[in-house]
């Protein structure tokens, strides 16, 4: 909400500097978002009435205006202006005068005629755009009636000020306006002074009897459910003319930062900002039988609202009805066909307090914000304002000439009834608080805030003022000891708790120990959004993902089922920006949905393509690839004791061939493989990518218990073989051979090479293997293991084909 | 293998020169003059030499062994007494070492569990698709509630959302056990809020709650100076405002004193001094009351604060969307 310093000034006398008032409030919880000051940057700038004009005698785009600047006499001023008419009150700067935008002012000619300064519009005069009409904002400024002719500009209009931005939080229902921001001001006074509240230092009007209230038929109010609506008030205005506010009006709407349209819709703002009051205007001879029925829609209305809309209400919604439909949303919207036209001569004011609950529904329900909706649902005064505000009404009614007959209909219920006092303990609020406050402690604090108490005990029997509707359980009012007393003045002490140590989930140890062991290896973490984009998702073959029902944009309306599309997202940033190569992983939880029922997993996902680590004068660049990643993987899976199978699969974004199902003794892990190229374009990459996706659940259910194992503590003795094989066999299956025929002793097995072409015959293929044998009780001697090495050959030849080379190491 | 007479010399003189190493030394030994080397394999031939030749070539084989063994004893001697005089140009970099890292978020996720667990406090999960319940009934936000304004959520299906804060971990766990509760939960939560510096639709967030007999404000106080001074360090000071929260009551905004300036005023803490970090306050009665505690015997406190803000102001970073655009140049430097 937005509010100037004078429109605070006007409500309420205080000392406080600007800066002091920023902080005074958010020390009670009222946060001022941001200040902005003004001051007239213009010089010599007059009020004027134009006295007579004509065209400029050889520029036919120019006109002749002679300006009365009454004691200052007269002058002329040459002007392109198109908005000037005799009898126009007008801004004018004068020679030796400046606008407001820096710009000096000469008498000038204009071919054969002399100009004696220059017309104002806004702009020169550093108006706030946000606050004018658009009328106001076209061409010359024209001030309404009211305006003194001859009286400096600043005299005639609010320039220097001190505009807050005001946050209220939903509670502080009772700031959202001049009068509540006043009322705050009155608590800090009454804090600072150690004085209780006091609402006589306001000086808004707050009548609280109704003005020439009668009911002689004229209109007639009921109200069905006062629980719903506690006070419904009409205020009847005939013979309306209607048109633009006057000058002081205006200048008032200025300082309270309302824009203007109409008397009657200012009319309406200021009642809402000034004083936190919504009111509507009805066309009076619009209403059937002039009857107002508050109450419940019934099963099939519907209500054609102000925007136009045709809106069926739910039943139950609160509404306002003539003898026949709904003419109202009560609190939202008011309707079509009962507004205020150009025709209107009549017209019903409607100053009502609606339950917030009502309002909230109706306004949710039916997808309208209002500036009303959001003043009822953070709760309006059901008491003072409803009462003050139709005298307030009918006072502008007469200032500003709309009507000429003004009569006031109210509803059952008013006044509004107190609310039943609450009891506090004043042992429980200490307790509460970890405090030390006696009940007359407590008693001064709910004073500053207008809070009646009365002591008996150790109790306090508090009651709230009418504005208050958010006090209404005892923590609330231990808030307001809190608010008072400063929530920086209470004791802060660590809790006396049991020892004892705090513990996490297996599942979030094991992504820790994850993330420490990729990194280790030299993966860097990534954190990418939840969301892709659906048809990304269906075009990688993927199955559906979770849709958004109201996603924020179209790129992100589903909820990953993959890691890779955020792992490629932020592999496409970092190689657009010139880097060779990416090597990243990311642990979070994908999303999956079937049968409406959503589901979401741990996973971990690994992303490699390009080189990984840059070259320098002592090693060549690293180059990721298919067992760079496997690499990572065995070594993750070795780090974490878990042995795998590994087997061919197919898989949706992987390529054919190129793609493996990771499995441990129990369940499947993960797979990994070369990224289907087609899904690496779709997703922005060109070049060869590695990737691997594991879930983190499954592989916390293979961790085994780990123990002791006997190892050799005798030297180790080491032969390579190359074995000659058919290019369709693989290693391992070689390897399998070596293991079953390597005896007990065989400790170790590593593939040291494997190549094809060049010398070696077509279709097939050489494995370098390396052979570590070792005892865990003795030295072994070379030639048992030649003894062990042989027969291993012996199956190799037998069953692959030859040895190529043996080597003893 | 080296293998006349001069070759060999020329080879271990020059492997001798070169090395630093005494183990290389020692190794070069065993390869010339051990029962499988280099020399011993000549001596072994000199019986099989032409009988004119032999004693000529007996003479340079043993002239060699000689030698050889009085370099290396020689070298081993030079090694273990002498200071050698290296001239290494250590301007040249090392090699090159992949550098792994942890995003700057999981660091201080990690770090803000860290400060927890060593209170005692255990750290909870739950789901980031979250029923409607959970996630505002439970927490005191009823439908139509203008509360719910203040969190844009995103919706999977009626009642089904992504959760906006981590704040249904709290009620999850309420409803699992019984007080003493002292527990944190991170995660990432979403809002459907429009992307800029200091918004992103997702985010992470750290909450903690401590449900007992007797626990009062002055306790949470005390809990967040903790935590704060543990992740910002041991000066940093807490100051609490009025703010509102529906499922907590007195409701708190929790400042600390700005870490980068030390509370003089920077342009990080706009010159106040002091910087909002997240909020606080006493355990709503109505939540308690929703998982079924009693009241009148237990009460707590509870808070919640973005994983991001905490970054951004240890760190001085000015855009939350950089946290989650992954470039390197920002990731490395943490």
């Amino acid at each position: 909400m937005r509010v100037k310093l004078s429109a605070l000034h006007a409500a309420i006398d205080f000392d406080y500097t600007p800066e002091e008032l920023v902080t005074k409030l958010g020390d009670v919880g009222i946060e001022i978002e941001s200040t902005e000051s003004t001051a007239a940057t213009f010089k010599d700038v007059f009020v004027a009435r134009v006295m007579h004009t004509a065209l400029h005698p050889t520029h036919h785009r120019l006109q002749l205006v002679d300006l009365d600047l009454g004691p200052r006499g007269t002058t002329s001023v040459c002007t392109a202006a198109t908005n000037v008419r005799e009898g126009d009150i007008i801004p004018v700067v004068i020679p030796g005068g400046r606008t407001a935008d820096g710009m000096d002012i000469a008498t000038r000619m204009f071919g054969t005629v002399e100009s004696f300064g220059m017309l104002c519009s806004w702009k020169e005069l550093g108006l706030d755009g946000d606050l004018l009409s658009s009328e106001e904002k076209e061409g010359i400024l024209h001030l309404g009636s009211g305006a003194i002719v001859g009286s400096l500009f600043e005299e005639a209009w609010p320039i220097g000020d001190t505009a807050f931005e005001v946050s209220v939080t939903p509670d502080r229902g009772d700031a959202l306006s001049v009068l509540g921001l006043a009322r705050w001001i009155e608590v800090l006074k009454a804090r600072d002074a150690d004085q209780p509240f006091d609402m006589g230092d306001i000086k808004l009007p707050l009548p609280s009897t109704l003005p020439h209230a009668r009911n002689d038929g004229d209109l007639a109010v009921t109200i069905n459910d006062q629980s719903l609506c506690s006070s419904y008030i009409g205020v009847l205005v005939q013979d309306v003319a209607s048109g633009p506010s006057s000058h002081a009006f205006r200048t008032q709407l200025y300082q309270l930062c309302v824009r203007p349209v109409s008397r009657i819709v200012d009319m309406t703002n200021l009642c809402l900002k000034q004083y936190g009051q919504p009111t509507h205007a009805f066309d009076y001879d619009r209403l059937q039988e002039h009857r107002i029925i508050v109450r419940t829609s019934l099963p099939g209305e519907t209500i054609v609202t102000l925007d136009g809309v045709v809106r069926s209400l739910e039943p139950g919604t609160l509404v306002i009805a003539d003898a026949a439909v709904p003419v109202a949303v009560a609190g939202v919207m008011g309707g079509l066909t009962s507004s205020v036209t150009a025709a209107t001569t009549r017209i019903v004011f409607e100053i009502a307090h609606f339950d917030p609950r009502a309002v909230a529904h109706a306004s949710r329900h039916l997808g309208i914000k209002s500036d009303a909706a959001y003043l009822y649902e953070r709760g309006t005064d059901p008491g003072l304002t409803v009462s003050a505000v139709p005298s307030v009404l009918s006072a502008l009614v007469r200032e500003q000439c709309l009507g000429s007959y003004v009569s006031c209909v109210a509803s059952a219920g008013i006044p509004v009834p107190a609310k039943p006092p609450l009891s506090l303990d004043l042992d429980r609020v200490n307790g509460y608080l970890g405090s030390n406050l006696d009940a007359a402690d407590m008693q001064r604090l709910f004073g500053y805030e207008g809070i009646t108490s009365s002591i008996t005990g150790t109790t306090l029997s508090v009651t709230p003022p009418s504005f208050r509707g958010d006090l209404t359980s005892w923590p609330e009012y231990v808030e307001e000891i809190v608010r008072m007393e400063g929530y920086n003045e209470f004791p802060s002490h660590t809790p006396n708790l049991v020892l004892r140590r705090g513990s996490e989930s297996p599942l979030k140890a094991l992504c820790k120990r994850l993330r420490q062991i990729l990194v280790g290896i030299g993966l860097v973490e990534s954190c990418t959004v939840s969301f892709v984009r659906e048809s990304t998702v269906t075009a990688m073959g993927l199955p559906p993902a979770p849709l958004l029902l109201n996603p924020l944009t179209v790129d992100w309306d589903a909820l990953r089922p993959t890691m890779a599309v955020g792992l490629a997202g932020a592999a496409v940033r970092n190689l657009s920006r010139g880097r060779e190569g990416f090597a990243s992983f990311e642990i979070g939880k994908t999303f999956s949905v079937r049968d409406q029922s959503f589901d979401e997993e741990t996973r971990l996902g690994i992303l490699l393509t390009g080189k990984w680590q840059d070259a320098n004068w002592t090693t060549p660049a690293a180059s990721t690839s298919i067992f760079v990643l496997k690499g990572i993987i065995e070594s993750v899976l070795r780090d974490l004791h878990v042995s795998c199978n590994v087997v061919s699969s197919d898989s949706a974004i992987l390529e054919t061939g190129a793609s493996v199902l990771v499995s441990s003794e129990t369940m499947a892990l993960g797979t990994l493989g070369i990224l289907r190229h087609d899904v690496g374009a779709l997703l922005g990459l060109e070049r060869d990518t590695f990737y691997a996706e594991f879930s983190v659940d499954a592989l916390l259910k293979s961790i085994p218990a780990i123990g002791f194992k006997e190892f050799s503590r005798f030297p180790s003795i080491r032969r390579d073989i190359a074995v000659l094989v058919d290019s369709s066999m693989t290693a391992g299956q070689v390897q399998a051979i070596l293991t079953e025929h390597g005896g007990p002793l065989l400790k170790k097995i590593v593939v040291f090479d494997s190549f094809q072409g060049d010398s070696l015959p077509t279709g097939k293929k050489s494995v370098g293997f390396s052979m570590e044998f070792a005892s865990p009780d003795r030295t072994l001697l070379g030639d048992e293991v030649d003894v062990l090495v042989s027969s291993v050959e012996a199956a190799l030849a037998t069953r692959v084909g030859g040895i190529l080379r043996r080597t003893r190491v | 293998m080296p293998s006349t007479i001069d070759e060999i010399r020329t080879a271990l003189e020059t492997r001798l020169t070169a090395t630093r190493d005494a183990q290389d030394v020692r190794n070069a030994q065993i390869e010339y003059l051990g029962k499988k080397g280099t020399v011993t394999a000549l001596l072994k031939q000199i019986s099989g030499v032409a009988e004119d030749q032999r004693r000529q070539f007996g003479e340079q084989v043993n002239a060699l062994k000689q030698w050889a063994a009085q370099a290396i004893e020689q070298k081993l001697s030079d090694l273990s007494s002498k200071a050698h005089r290296y001239d290494i140009d250590f301007s040249l970099p090392g090699q090159l070492m992949p550098a792994g890292k942890k995003h700057i978020l999981t660091q201080v996720e990690e770090e803000v569990e860290s400060v927890f667990l060593s209170m005692g406090f255990d750290i909870e999960e739950g789901p980031e698709i979250e029923q409607e319940y959970y996630n505002f009934e439970a927490l005191n936000i009823p439908a139509d509630h203008p509360a719910r304004d203040m969190q844009d959520t995103f919706y999977l299906a009626p009642g089904m959302l992504l959760r906006t804060h981590t704040s249904p971990i709290q009620v999850r766990t309420m409803k699992r056990e019984n007080p003493p509760i002292r527990m944190i939960a991170t995660g990432r939560c979403y809002r459907r809020d429009a992307i800029d510096a200091s918004h992103t639709p997702v985010f992470t967030q750290v909450e903690g709650l401590v449900v007992d007999k007797g626990i009062t404000f002055a306790d949470l106080k005390g809990v967040l100076q903790e935590f704060v001074r543990g992740v910002f360090g041991s000066s940093t000071n807490v100051k609490l405002l009025p703010s509102f929260f529906p499922f907590v009551e007195p409701g708190a905004e929790t400042a600390i004193s700005c870490p980068i300036c030390g509370g003089k005023g920077c342009p990080t803490c706009k010159n106040s001094g002091w910087i909002e970090m997240g909020g606080s306050g006493m355990v709503h009665q109505n939540v308690l009351q929703e998982v079924g505690y009693d009241t009148s015997i237990y009460q707590g406190f509870a808070f919640g604060w973005g994983i991001e803000r905490i970054a951004m102001i240890k760190y001085g970073i000015r855009d939350i969307r950089m946290f989650y655009d992954n470039d390197l140049d920002f990731l490395g430097q943490f």
